[in-house]
C-alpha cells in the first residue's frame, strides 16, 4: 500500500524507534501512537484479513444449499455465521482508520478485493466444505493464532480471541467429518481425496512465498506478526500431515528425518489448471505463479458480484 | 440480477454509520466487558445484530449502547472513543 | 401421570401430529427463505443475521421433526423421503419474494403465525414439547425484532412502504387461513395439550399484525374471517402440492453423503 514516494516521507528515525519499542513488548493501543509506516503495515494486514473473511460467504454458500442433511445445513450456517462475525470485527476496525465499509463491500470493483487464491474457489458440497475446514481454516487459524499471540496493535490482537475460539471449532469440525466421510463409503472417500488433492497446494501457499524470497519484512519488524511465512507453514504441516497420515489420506507432504522437519513433496511454485481443476507438479517460475494469483480464481469476480447484487422472484429460487 | 444501492441515511444511519458498542459477561462473577462494536440505523437492529454477531458464548448478560452516548474521558480527542479489553 | 402420545385418544393424536407437521414444515421452508436471502443482505451485520436466522429456523425444524418420530415415523423419511405432495408448509411461502419489502413482510408473518401456533403448547403436559415451544419463543424474539428494525427503515420510503403494504395484502390471507384451519382443534383443547383455540390464535395474530403495521399509515384491506382457499386439504393445512420450483429448491440432495 505504501508507494515509493510515500517511503521518502517516512521519518526513519521514528520508524526505527517504534520497531525497537514493539520488539521490547510495547503494545500500541491507539492510532495516535503509530508512525506512518506502522499504520500502513497494520491497516494493510487488516484490510487483507477483512477481505478474506467476507469472501468466505459466497464460497461456503453453495455448500449450505447442497448439504445432505438438516444437521449439516445447520453446521454450515453456523460456520458461515462465525466467519461473518470475524469479517465484522475486521471491517469495523478499518472504519476507525477512515475506511468506509459500504464502499468496500458494495461499491468497490470485485477485482480489487484483496483475497487469496484458496478462497477464490467455491465449495460445491458438504464434503468439500469439511475438507476446506480441515486444511483451509487450519491455515487461517495458524495465521490468526500467531497474530493474537504477537500483534503489537492491542485492539487487533484482542479482537482475535473470538476469532480463534471459533476457528478452533471449525478445524475440529473439519477433522471429525473428513474422517467420517473417509470411512463412510468408497464414493465419499474418493470425493475427500479429490478435494484434498485440489486444495492442499493452495492451503500450503496461504502462507506466502518462502522466507528466502521475502523482500519486505515489515510485518515482522513492527511485530504485527511473530512467525515468518516458513515458520507458519511448518506449523500448519506439523498439524495436518500427522492427521492425514493417521486417517490414510494421500497428501504431497511428509516428515523429512534428515532435515528434521515437514516438507512438501514438490518444489513451490506450481500451477493449477483452472479448466481441469488439477495441479501440474512441475515447478514453474514465481512470475508465472504471481500471474495466476493476479488473475485470481475463476469464481472470484462472480462471487463478489453476487454479494453486490440482489436476486428476487424467479432468481430467488 | 440488479445491483444493490445502499441508501446510507436510511440503512446505516447517515453518511457514516451509526455505531453501537456491545457489552457482555459470561457469568455473574465476570465484569461486564466491552466485546465489540456494530453498526445499525436503529435500536431494534442494533439489538439483533449484536446478538447474532456476538454469539461466541451464552452470555449471562448482553447489552448495546449507542456510541454517541459514550463520553470519552481518557480517550478524549482520540479517534476511537472506547476500546475492547 | 407421565405424558405419552400413545395415551392420547385417536382424534387428539392425529390433531397433534398434523399441527406439528404443519409448523415444522413451515419452519423448514422458512429456513430456505432465509438461506436464499443471505446474499441479498444489505450490510455486513445483516449477512450474519440472515445466516443466523437460517440456522435457527432449521434448528426449530429439526427439533419438531425429531419430536414427530414419536408418532411412529422414521426420521430419515421425514427429512429426505417425502415428495412435493407430502410437505405441509404454509401456502403463503410458496411463491418467492419479489423484493426486500416482500421478504420482510412475509418472513415476519410466517414468524408471527408459527409462533402463535407453537406457543399454544407452552403449558403442555408433555414437558419436552413445552420446552421446545419455549426455546422457539426465545429465538423468535430476535427474528421478529429483525423484521421490526427493517420496518423502521422501510417506513422512511413511500415506495418501500407501498411495496410492503402490497405484500402484506397478498400474503396475509394465507397466514390467516393456515392459523384458523387447524384440524381437530377441539380435540387438542379437550386433551389439555394446547390451551388456545384456533379462533383465539387468529384473533391474537390479527391484533399483532394490526399493531405491527400501523406505521404503514394505510387502510390495509385485510380480511377478518378465514378465507376460503380452493383445494384446501384440512389435514395438510394447505392447498395443492408444493410448487415444483420450490420443492427443487428445498429438497435434500447428495444422498451419497447423507447419514
Amino acid at each position: 500500500m505504501a508507494t515509493r514516494m510515500k517511503e521518502d516521507l517516512y521519518d526513519e528515525a521514528a520508524e526505527l524507534a517504534l520497531q525497537h519499542r514493539v520488539k521490547a513488548g510495547y503494545v500500541i493501543e491507539d492510532e495516535a501512537e503509530m508512525t506512518s509506516r506502522y499504520r500502513d503495515v497494520v491497516t494493510n494486514t487488516m484490510h487483507i484479513a477483512a477481505d478474506l473473511e467476507i469472501m468466505t460467504l459466497p464460497v461456503y454458500h453453495p455448500a449450505l444449499l447442497a448439504a445432505p442433511t438438516l444437521e449439516d445445513r445447520i453446521a454450515v450456517a453456523a460456520a458461515i455465521q462465525d466467519e461473518l462475525g470475524h469479517a465484522q470485527v475486521m471491517y469495523r476496525m478499518l472504519e476507525d482508520f477512515g475506511y468506509d465499509t459500504v464502499e468496500l463491500l458494495f461499491e468497490r470493483d470485485p477485482a480489487d478485493f484483496r483475497t487469496f487464491y484458496m478462497i477464490e474457489h467455491p465449495q460445491h458440497d458438504y464434503i468439500e466444505c469439511c475438507v476446506a475446514m480441515l486444511l483451509g481454516d487450519r491455515a487461517g487459524y495458524t495465521t490468526t493464532r500467531d497474530l493474537e499471540e504477537n500483534c503489537s496493535f492491542g485492539p487487533y490482537a484482542r479482537s482475535l480471541r473470538k476469532v480463534n475460539f471459533e476457528e478452533q471449532w471449525h478445524v475440529g469440525h473439519g477433522e471429525r467429518w473428513v474422517k467420517f466421510f473417509w470411512n463412510h463409503s468408497p464414493e465419499t472417500r474418493k470425493r475427500v481425496q479429490k478435494y484434498v488433492d485440489f486444495i492442499f497446494p493452495m492451503a500450503a501457499m496461504w502462507f506466502g512465498v518462502p522466507d528466502s524470497m521475502k523482500k519486505r519484512t515489515d510485518q515482522l519488524a513492527y511485530k504485527i506478526r511473530g512467525a515468518s511465512n516458513d515458520e507458519m507453514r511448518q506449523r500448519w504441516l506439523t498439524e495436518v500431515v500427522p492427521y492425514c497420515e493417521q486417517v490414510g489420506i494421500d497428501i504431497p507432504a511428509h516428515f523429512d528425518k534428515e532435515k528434521n522437519e515437514y516438507v512438501l513433496d514438490y518444489e513451490m511454485p506450481i500451477l493449477l489448471n483452472e479448466d481441469t481443476g488439477e495441479w501440474d507438479y512441475t515447478t514453474v517460475t514465481w512470475e508465472e505463479k504471481f500471474n495466476q494469483w493476479r488473475k485470481g480464481g475463476r469464481n472470484k469476480v462472480a462471487a463478489l458480484e453476487r454479494l453486490q447484487g440482489e436476486c428476487w422472484g424467479k432468481e430467488f429460487w | 440480477m440488479k445491483r444493490k444501492k445502499i441508501q446510507r441515511k436510511r440503512e446505516i444511519g447517515g453518511a457514516t454509520p451509526r455505531f453501537y458498542e456491545v457489552f457482555a459477561r459470561k457469568t455473574s462473577d465476570d465484569p461486564l466487558t466491552h466485546v465489540g462494536s456494530i453498526e445499525a440505523p436503529n435500536d431494534a437492529l442494533a439489538e439483533v445484530r449484536a446478538w447474532y454477531i456476538h454469539d461466541e458464548h451464552e452470555w449471562r448478560e448482553l447489552c448495546v449502547v449507542p456510541t454517541a452516548a459514550i463520553i470519552a474521558v481518557t480517550e478524549r480527542g482520540r479517534n476511537v472513543k472506547i476500546k475492547e479489553v | 401421570m407421565r405424558f405419552s402420545i400413545d395415551g392420547l385418544d385417536g382424534a387428539a393424536r392425529t390433531a397433534l401430529e398434523n399441527d406439528l407437521f404443519a409448523i415444522a414444515d413451515t419452519k423448514f421452508v422458512l429456513g430456505n427463505w432465509y438461506t436464499r436471502s443471505i446474499l441479498n443482505g444489505r450490510s455486513l451485520p445483516d449477512f450474519a443475521a440472515l445466516t443466523a436466522m437460517t440456522g435457527a429456523a432449521y434448528g426449530h425444524t429439526r427439533s419438531l421433526w425429531q419430536y414427530l418420530v414419536n408418532f411412529g415415523h422414521i426420521y430419515g423419511w421425514i427429512e429426505r423421503g417425502r415428495g412435493a405432495a407430502d410437505i405441509r408448509s404454509m401456502n403463503m411461502l410458496d411463491t418467492p419474494p419479489i423484493g426486500w419489502p416482500d421478504f420482510i413482510a412475509t418472513t415476519w408473518l410466517a414468524e408471527q403465525a408459527t409462533w402463535m401456533a407453537i406457543s399454544g403448547y407452552l403449558n403442555c403436559p408433555d414437558r419436552a414439547l413445552a420446552g421446545l415451544a419455549e426455546k422457539i419463543g426465545e429465538e423468535t424474539y430476535f427474528h421478529l425484532k429483525y423484521a421490526e428494525g427493517w420496518m423502521e427503515i422501510l417506513s422512511e420510503s413511500a415506495t418501500d412502504t407501498r411495496a410492503y403494504a402490497a405484500a402484506l395484502e397478498k400474503r396475509y390471507p394465507l397466514a390467516l387461513a393456515w392459523l384458523g384451519s387447524a384440524p381437530g382443534s377441539d380435540a387438542l383443547k379437550k386433551a389439555g395439550l394446547r390451551d388456545i383455540s384456533p379462533a383465539k390464535m387468529q384473533k391474537a395474530f390479527a391484533a399483532e399484525i394490526a399493531k405491527g403495521t400501523a406505521w404503514t399509515d394505510k387502510a390495509l384491506s385485510l380480511p377478518d374471517a378465514t378465507p376460503e382457499i380452493p383445494g384446501w386439504n384440512a389435514a395438510m393445512r394447505r392447498a395443492g402440492p408444493l410448487p415444483d420450483r420450490l420443492f427443487e429448491a428445498i429438497r435434500f440432495r447428495d444422498p451419497e453423503a447423507a447419514h
